[in-house]
Order: C-alpha cells, then structure tokens, then sequence
C-alpha cells in the first residue's frame, strides 16, 4: 500500500512526535508514596517510600524532608553513610541520610540507577505525642541529571480520631405543652487531647427553636405550636463533631413528645386567658379540684396564684 | 473556791461559743431576697350599717407584687359578704386593672381568703386591691392581714 502524500500518515507522525517530545520533557517528581498517612495518638509509624517519578537520566538526588514538630524521629537509621537502597541497587552507589535536630530535617544524599521510576527505600520511622495534629513532611531537594527541575509532593498527615458521646442527648422532660421548652443536654469528646468539640441540635424541622442557638451544647428548646389535636413525637438529634476537622463526627438523638395542649390552656378551649387564670385561683381557693397537670404551669410541684399570673403573663389567643 | 473557778471558766466559754455561733450563721447566712408585705390601708374603715365598703390592701416594705395570697381578717361581726349572705364559693373583685385578677371566700365571719394574680407588679407604696365589705356592725373593725404569700 502506497502511503505517500496520505495526510492521514503525516498527522499520526506529527502526534507521535508530539507525545515522544511531551514524555521526554516531563519534570521528575519527588513524592511519597502514597502521598498521605493517617496518624494516631501515642504511636510508632514509619513514613512511606519516596519516589522519583520520571526520572530518566537522573543519577544522583540530593533533598531535605522537614519532619513537623511534635514528632520524635528514630534516627537509628539515619546518622550516617550507607549503602544505597534504592531499588535497582548497584554496588558502589552511595546513600547517606543525617538528622539535624536544629532544623528537623533530614537531609538524603543518594546516587540512583537512572530509570523511569525510582524508589528511595530510605522510611523514617517516628513517635507520634499524646497531643498530635495533622501535618505534612515536606521536601526540597535537588537531582542531578534531570532535563528540568523537579517538582515534589509533601507527605500529608491525616490524623485519626473519634468523637464520641460522654452523655447522650437528652431533655428535662419528655413531654411537653404545646408551645412550651425543655432544657437539652449532651457531651462529647474527641479521642485527641486538645481537639474541642461543636454541637448541633435540630428538630428535623418541626418548626420548633433553641436557645440562645443550635450550636450552643445545652440549649433550651421550645416546642413548636400543636394545634393537631393529637401529640406530636418530635426527635431532637444533637451531632457533636471535632472543631479541627468537622468530619469527625457522632450524632445522637432524643425524642420528645409535644402535647396538643396549651401551657395555660385550663379550660382546654385553645387559647390561654384570664379565664384560665381565674380557674387557676379558685382552684387555689378550693372551689374546684387542683390539676396539675394543666395548672402547675410554672413546674414548682404546686398550685398557686403565681401560676395564675404566669398565664396572664402568657396569653395565648385562639387559633394563633 | 474552785467550784466558781470552774463555773466562771464554763460560763465564759458558753458565751463565747454562743456568741461566736451567732455571729458566724449571720455571716455565712444568704441575704434574704427583699420580699413586699401585705397591710390594709388602715387598721380601722369607716362606714355606716349596711354600707358597702372596700379595703385597699397596700403593698409596703421592699419588693413588688406580681400575686399573692393571704387572709384578711377582722373582728367578729363587723362585716359581712357584700351581696348580704355568706358566700359558699369564691367571688370574684369587680373593677380591677386589665391583666388583673382577685378571688376571695369567707372562710369564717371575720376571715376573708383572698387570692390574687397580675401580669404586672405592683410596686411598694401603691394598692393592690381593694377588698368588698358590707358594714354589719358600726365598730372596731380590726383589720389585719395574716398568712401572706407574695410572689413577684
């Protein structure tokens, strides 16, 4: 098949020149692999492998890992001259890694066998603290035999923790008149010492409120109007999750049951007014039987006039 | 000799034991919130027989009075319940401020219970309510005011 003066021939050499040309100007990279480590409290861990991506050409790298303060380095294995542990290992090739407590880092020196990838077998192996924070060991450097200057790609430190409850969400009461408020508690901790944590409660929107807000730990709720006629079960979730990272999180739940009737509503006409306060006195009196579960509307265990004036102090108007 | 000695030591160890005691209950004591008092306007109220008449009950001392309950009494015989029979069940007290609401109910011929409830309080120095009497008997009324609760 003649395939002179075809285009189709001529655009398939101009891209392969192209991706030839694109691969062989590629910057080596220097990263760790994988390029994160999830870290715990009070612990010994060992840092992964670096890498030196695209490294054709390159025959010696020279760089410094900065290691996060709170970290103890074991530098067992760091000090001093050693034999090269890249992989592709060639007698002669020289490794050498040293500790500067100064400036915590660790400088490694090592002629490499060129290839497109290779792996420092170089790991530092540190202790982590009883108070340990997410971080990064970063990298500069140099290499030598690179086409371009090389990139790198810190260690990221993802701390691992938990938030648990200490005291489950709850309320004062598990029933509550239509309109009236519970007081709500909880308390949780985070696994890592010194990590605080946040609170937010709901009410899965049943149009109830908290005071003085949601994200207040102990707030006050206040129950919305239920005017149904029946009682409402009104689940109160309360999610406490670590302020230094909010995914880290554990959610509880409460539920509280509104009744249908008014705080106030004595009569049981749907509205709170002086009548009700009236009835309240001449039960005070001792014209007509004490209830209290509709009288005590202040919660003091007793009937008496200052429940009258805490529903003149809190009318209610009909179907409002 | 010794016997008064010894008495004399005994008794000033009491005193100062009592003394010391004393003194530190009050400064350990909470200071008590200031709480209003109840009192009829006057011990006496003038009226002729078969007159009707009202009692204001002022509020004095310190505090405010958001509602209260107590008993107003008065010698024997000197009153009576306004509509002229004794009341089985509690009256309500007509003409009061709006928010404002007062029963009372004989409990004896010289008791009144009297139970009270405001959205507002009443401050010192001013009346809280006034009480309807019908005047019996022209004579020392006597009038006090006992078994007070006030609640601000």
């Amino acid at each position: 098949m003649n395939t002179r003066g075809n285009p189709l021939v001529g655009l398939a050499v101009l891209a392969l020149l192209f991706v030839c040309v694109t691969v062989s100007n590629a910057s080596p990279s220097i990263v760790f692999s994988p390029t994160s480590l999830t870290i715990t409290p009070d612990s010994t861990m060992t840092t992964p492998h670096l890498v030196v991506q695209n490294a054709t050409g390159i025959t010696s790298v020279n760089i410094q890992i900065t290691v996060p303060a709170g970290l103890s380095v074991d530098t067992t294995n760091v000090g001093g001259s050693m034999a090269c542990l890249t992989k592709g290992y060639s007698a002669g090739n020289l490794f050498f890694a040293e500790w500067n407590a100064a400036t915590r880092q660790i400088s490694v020196a090592c002629n490499v066998t060129s290839g497109a990838t290779i792996e420092i077998l170089q790991s530092i192996t540190f202790t982590t603290g009883h108070t340990v924070t997410a971080g990064q060991f970063t990298v500069t450097g140099t290499v030598t035999g690179a086409s371009s200057s090389p990139t790198f790609v810190a260690l990221s430190l993802e701390l691992q923790h938990t938030v648990a409850f200490t005291s489950v969400p709850s309320v004062d009461a598990q029933t509550v008149f239509s309109g009236d408020s519970v007081h709500c508690s909880a308390a949780a901790s985070d696994t890592v010492t010194g990590h605080s944590v946040a609170y937010s409660w709901s009410d899965g929107g049943k149009g109830g409120s908290f005071s003085p807000n949601a994200t207040t730990q102990n707030p006050t709720y206040t129950a919305p109007i239920n005017s149904s006629g029946v009682n409402v079960a009104v689940t109160l979730s309360c999610t406490a999750s670590c302020t230094a990272a909010s995914t880290v999180k554990a959610t509880g739940s409460t539920t509280l049951t509104v009744s249908s009737t008014l705080k106030g509503d004595v009569d049981g006409d749907r509205d709170v007014d002086r009548t009700d306060a009236d009835l309240v006195l001449q039960a005070v009196i001792g014209d007509i039987s004490v209830n209290m579960a509709t009288m005590d509307v202040n919660g003091n265990g007793k009937v008496t006039s200052a429940d009258a004036t805490w529903i003149l102090k809190h009318p209610v108007a009909a179907g409002s | 000799m010794t016997y008064r000695l010894i008495r004399n030591v005994f008794l000033i160890f009491a005193v100062v034991c009592f003394t010391g005691c004393g003194g530190g209950g009050g400064g350990g004591s909470t200071p008590a919130t200031p709480v209003a008092r109840l009192v009829p306007e006057a011990p006496s109220i003038t009226g002729l027989t078969g007159q009707d008449v009202s009692v204001p009950i002022k509020v004095e001392e310190t505090g405010s009075v958001a509602s209260a309950s107590f008993d107003l009494t008065f010698n024997d015989g000197v009153f009576e319940p306004v509509s002229g029979t004794r009341a089985t069940a509690s009256e309500t007290v007509q003409g009061l401020p709006t928010g404002t609401i007062c029963r009372y109910k004989w409990l004896d011929s010289h008791t009144l219970r009297v139970v009270y409830a405001s959205s507002s309080d009443t401050q010192v120095g001013n009346t809280l309510v006034n009480i309807p009497l019908k005047v019996k008997s022209e004579s020392d009324t006597g009038l006090t005011v006992v078994n007070a609760t006030v609640n601000q």
